[in-house]
C-alpha cells in the first residue's frame, strides 16, 4: 500500500481521493434526511474539492503552486460561512417545526385547487404543527 | 474629445465598486438602511445606464467596446480581471431595471423597523453579487460571486421566518451549496488541466479532453441546479412561492437568469468544442419536458404565487429548447438572451403584481380571490399586461423573442429535420399553455360579482408593477438595440 501510494504520487493520489470523497458525500447528501448530516455531507464534498486542488498544486516539478493554495483557503472561508448559515437555519427550522428535516413537497401540494382553507394557509405552517411526515390529507 | 470607450474601464470599476460600497454601507449602518437602499439603488441603476450608453456609443462608433479591467494593475494570470462585453451589459441593464423596480416596491412593502434593517443589506448584497457575476472574467471569482448571490438569496427566502419559508430556504440552500461545489470541482479540474483561471485564457486553450468533459458536466449540472433547469427544478416553487413579493420577483427575474447566463457563457466560450448535435438534442428534449411539466403544474397550482413560480420552470424550458438551434445557427444565442431578458422583466412584474394582490387579500388562494381581483383593477392590469408578454402576443418583448425563435426554427424545418418540427410545436404549444395559466389568474376579474379592495396598499405597490409591466410589454421595441449590443461579444458570432 505504501509502495502504491508512493508510486502514484500526490499529484494523482490526492485528486483520486478527493473525487472519492466527493462521490461518497454526494451519496450521503441524497440518502440522509437529517439536516445536520446533510450539511456534514456538503462539508465532506467541499473537502473532496479541496483535496483535488491540493493535488493540482503538487503537480509538476518544483515547489507547490501557491495559486491553488490561495483558492483552497478562499474555498474554506466560503464553506465555513455557508455552514454557519446553514446551521443557523437548521436551528430555526427545528424551533419552528420540532424537526430537523425538510418538510416534503411544496406547501402548495396540499391543496391543488380545492377549498381546504385550514390546510392551505401559506404563512403559518408551524401553527398547525404538521411538521413531520406527509402533510397530505 | 475623447472617444466613448476611454471612459469604459473607469465605469466598469465604478459599477462594481459602487454596488459593493452601497451594500457595505447598508450593512454597517442598518438603522439608515431604508434610506441608503433606495438612494443606492438609484445610483447603481444610473451608473449602469451610463455604462450601457457609453458601451453602445463605443460599439456604434466602431471602437473597441469590449473592456477588460485589471483591478489594482494586476494582470491576468495572477490578478482577477473584470470583463465587459455586450452579453454582460445586457444582463447588467436587465438587472438594473428589475432591481430598481423591486427596490421602489420594497419601500412600500417592507414597513417594519426591524424588517427593513434586515431586508435592505441582504438585498443590496444580492444585487452587488449579481453585478459582479456579470462582470467577472475569472472562473474562481465566478464561484465566489455565485456563493455571494446564493447566500443572500437564501437569507431573503427565509426572511418572513415562517416554517414554510425557512423550510423552503433550507432546501434552496442545500441545492445552492451542492451546485456551487459541483461548479468549484469543475473549476479545480480546469485549473489542473490548464493552470489558469482567466476565462479568456481558458478559452484560448479550450479543447475536448477528458478533464474538460468532466469539468463541463460538473459545472453545467451545478449551474442547472441553480437555474432550476429541468429536471433539477424541484426546489424552485417552494422557495420562490414562500418568499416576500419583491424577493420572489428578484429570484425569478434575476437570480435564475444569472445562473443561466453563466451556463450560456461557458458553453459559448470554453466548452464550445464539446457541444455535439446529440447533446443539443438531449437538452432540447429536456426543454420540451420542462415546458409541459411546468405549465401543467402552473395549471394545477392553487396559489397565485405558485402559479407564477411554476411558470418560471416552464419558461426556462424555452431556453433549453433553443440549445439545439444554437448548434445549427450560431447567431441564435442572441435570441435566447433576448428571450431571457423579456422573461426576466415580465416575470418580475407578474410577481410584484401578485404580491400586491396577496397583500390586499391577506392570502393568495386563487379560489377565494375573485372579489379582490375585481376590486384591484390596476394590479390585475399589470398582471395581465406582463402576462401578455409571457404568452408572446404581438408587440411585447415576449412576442419578439418568440418570433425570432420561431423564425430561426423554421429554417431548420425547411431542412426537414424532426427537431425543427418539435421546435415549432414546442414554441407554439408553450405559448398556448402560458395563455391558459395567465388567464386562470386574470379571468375572475371579468366575472360579475362583488368587489373588494381589501387591505390598504401603498401607492408604490400599485404603480411599480404597472410600470415594470409596461417596460416588459414595450421591450419588443428594444429588440434591435439588444441584438446590436449582444453582437459586441467576442468569440460569439
Amino acid at each position: 500500500m505504501e509502495a502504491l501510494a508512493h508510486g502514484l504520487g500526490p499529484g494523482t493520489l490526492y485528486p483520486l481521493g478527493g473525487a472519492l470523497l466527493f462521490a461518497l458525500a454526494l451519496y450521503g447528501l441524497i440518502r440522509r434526511r437529517h439536516l445536520v448530516l446533510r450539511i456534514l455531507a456538503l462539508n465532506i464534498m467541499g473537502s473532496g474539492v479541496f483535496m483535488v486542488l491540493l493535488g493540482v498544486a503538487a503537480r509538476g516539478d518544483g515547489p507547490p503552486d501557491p495559486v491553488a493554495h490561495a483558492l483552497t483557503l478562499t474555498g474554506i472561508v466560503v464553506a465555513v460561512s455557508a455552514t454557519a448559515f446553514a446551521l443557523a437555519l437548521v436551528v430555526q427550522l427545528a424551533r419552528l417545526t420540532g424537526q430537523a428535516v425538510i418538510q416534503p413537497g411544496p406547501p402548495d401540494d396540499r391543496a391543488p385547487t380545492g377549498e381546504s382553507r385550514e390546510n392551505d394557509e401559506p404563512d403559518n405552517g408551524a401553527g398547525h404543527g404538521n411538521g413531520h411526515g406527509g402533510p397530505r390529507p | 474629445m475623447t472617444p466613448p470607450e476611454a471612459s469604459l474601464p473607469l465605469l466598469v470599476s465604478l459599477v462594481a465598486g459602487l454596488s459593493l460600497a452601497v451594500a457595505v454601507l447598508a450593512t454597517a449602518w442598518p438603522r439608515q438602511a431604508h434610506r441608503i437602499g433606495p438612494l443606492g439603488a438609484l445610483a447603481i441603476a444610473a451608473t449602469v445606464g451610463w455604462l450601457a450608453r457609453r458601451f453602445h456609443q463605443a460599439g456604434a462608433g466602431g471602437g473597441e467596446a469590449v473592456t477588460r479591467v485589471a483591478l489594482g494593475g494586476w494582470e491576468a494570470p495572477l490578478g482577477l480581471m473584470l470583463h465587459l462585453d455586450g452579453f454582460a451589459v445586457t444582463l447588467l441593464v436587465l438587472t438594473a431595471i428589475v432591481a430598481l423596480a423591486a427596490s421602489l416596491y420594497s419601500i412600500g412593502y417592507i414597513h417594519d423597523r426591524v424588517e427593513r434593517r434586515q431586508f435592505w443589506p441582504l438585498w443590496l448584497w444580492l444585487w452587488a453579487g449579481l453585478n459582479l457575476l456579470f462582470l467577472s472574467g475569472d472562473a474562481f471569482n465566478l464561484y465566489v460571486t455565485l456563493e455571494l448571490v446564493s447566500l443572500a438569496a437564501v437569507a431573503l427566502v427565509a426572511f418572513s421566518g415562517t416554517a414554510a419559508a425557512v423550510s423552503g430556504a433550507m432546501r434552496y440552500l442545500l441545492v445552492n451549496i451542492l451546485g456551487s461545489l459541483a461548479f468549484l470541482m469543475g473549476v479545480a479540474l480546469l485549473f489542473g488541466e490548464h493552470g489558469v483561471l482567466d476565462l479568456a485564457a481558458l478559452q484560448a486553450q479550450a479543447g475536448d479532453g477528458a478533464s474538460e468533459r468532466l469539468a463541463a458536466a460538473l459545472m453545467t449540472a451545478g449551474l442547472m441546479l441553480k437555474a432550476a433547469l429541468f429536471p433539477l427544478h424541484v426546489w424552485l416553487a417552494p422557495a420562490h412561492g414562500s418568499a416576500p413579493a419583491p424577493v420572489s420577483a428578484i429570484l425569478s427575474g434575476l437570480v435564475v437568469t444569472g445562473a443561466f447566463y453563466l451556463v450560456l457563457r461557458l458553453w459559448l466560450g470554453i466548452f464550445a468544442p464539446l457541444a455535439t448535435p446529440a447533446l443539443g438534442m438531449l437538452v432540447g428534449l429536456l426543454g420540451v419536458a420542462a415546458l409541459v411539466w411546468g405549465s401543467v403544474q402552473a395549471l394545477r397550482a392553487g396559489r397565485l404565487k405558485s402559479i407564477v413560480a411554476y411558470s418560471t420552470v416552464a419558461q426556462f424550458g424555452y431556453l433549453l429548447v433553443a440549445f439545439p438551434l444554437m448548434l445549427i445557427e450560431p447567431g441564435a444565442w442572441k435570441v435566447v438572451v433576448f428571450f431571457a431578458v423579456a422573461h426576466g422583466l415580465a416575470k418580475a412584474a407578474v410577481f410584484l403584481a401578485a404580491g400586491t394582490l396577496q397583500h390586499a387579500a391577506g392570502h393568495d388562494r386563487l379560489a377565494e380571490l375573485d372579489d379582490i381581483l375585481r376590486g384591484r383593477g390596476r394590479s390585475v392590469f399589470a398582471l395581465g399586461l406582463a402576462g401578455v408578454s409571457l404568452m408572446g402576443l404581438p408587440f411585447t418583448g415576449g412576442f419578439i423573442a418568440k418570433y425570432l425563435l420561431l423564425d430561426a426554427g423554421l429554417s431548420t424545418v425547411l431542412a426537414g429535420s424532426l427537431i425543427g418540427v418539435l421546435w415549432v410545436v414546442a414554441i407554439a404549444g408553450g405559448g398556448l399553455l402560458a395563455a391558459a395559466y395567465i388567464l386562470r389568474m386574470v379571468a375572475p376579474a371579468f366575472h360579475p360579482g362583488p368587489q373588494r379592495a381589501g387591505a390598504v396598499v401603498s401607492p408604490w405597490m400599485e404603480w411599480v408593477p404597472l410600470g415594470l409591466a409596461l417596460v416588459a410589454a414595450l421591450a419588443g421595441l428594444a429588440g434591435a438595440v439588444t441584438l446590436q449590443l449582444l453582437s459586441l461579444t467576442p468569440g460569439a458570432a
